[in-house]
């Protein structure tokens, strides 16, 4: 554990051995939310991965993929089931 | 539409499709590109749309996918920066992803519950079992 300070401008700095521990690089993003008695930031995943995850696990439902005349068709012709 | 920021866009049901199911790579890529350049918080997504998008999967004569099969995902994927969705919207979602409700008695739910209303008057069995003593007639 490392004690590191708040700054006048709300800002502290993370221990750099941590930063290399958990892989983060410049520009990483965080979502901080306070639980009351700590503070917890966590990495942002980003969309590019995140959304490649979902479509692996979305692959197997999709039966039959949809092309642009026919998704177009289909949101025109809603909500016929 | 008075009321709403300038510098926020939206986005229409065909894009939110093809950016989570990725069945069209092209466009999917488009999509991904443009969303992933956005600053946060500044792509609304609609309740018109997500009523589209919703109805499209579960449509059989669309995809066709169980509501349990891709409830958790497209909420995962709705968890993106860029996205803005108004807090009965995501109640409604909530609601959508727990229950058999379409997405439209979802919302009139949702209003109730968020405390936009005090009562909904409906004929819907299933939207008045949700809504307990709130539904009227």
């Amino acid at each position: 554990m490392k004690t590191v300070s708040l700054t006048s401008k709300n800002q502290v700095t993370l221990p750099a051995a941590q930063v290399r521990q958990a892989h983060l690089k410049k520009g990483t993003k965080f979502t901080s939310r306070w639980d009351g008695k700590a503070f917890i930031l966590e990495p942002e995943q980003p969309l590019e991965e995140m959304l490649a995850e979902i479509h692996a696990e979305m692959r197997p439902f999709i039966k039959k993929p949809l092309s642009d005349a026919e998704l177009q068709a289909a949101l025109h012709d809603w909500p016929k089931k | 539409m008075t009321g709403l920021k300038n510098n926020l866009t939206t986005v229409d049901a065909n894009v939110l499709l093809r950016l989570f199911l990725n069945d069209e790579l092209i466009q999917a890529k488009k999509a991904t590109v443009w969303l992933a350049r956005q600053p946060a918080s500044t792509v609304l997504v609609t309740d018109s749309v997500l009523v589209e998008v919703l109805f499209q999967l579960e449509s059989k004569r669309a995809y066709g996918i169980e509501r349990a099969n891709f409830m958790p995902r497209l909420g995962r994927a709705l968890s993106a920066t860029a996205w803005l969705l108004h807090p009965v919207t995501l109640e409604a979602l909530r609601i959508f992803a727990a229950t058999k409700l379409d997405y439209v008695d979802c919302l009139l739910a949702a209003m109730q519950a968020s405390g936009d209303v005090s009562a909904v008057a409906t004929f819907d069995k299933g939207l008045q079992k949700q809504l307990g003593e709130a539904a009227l007639l």
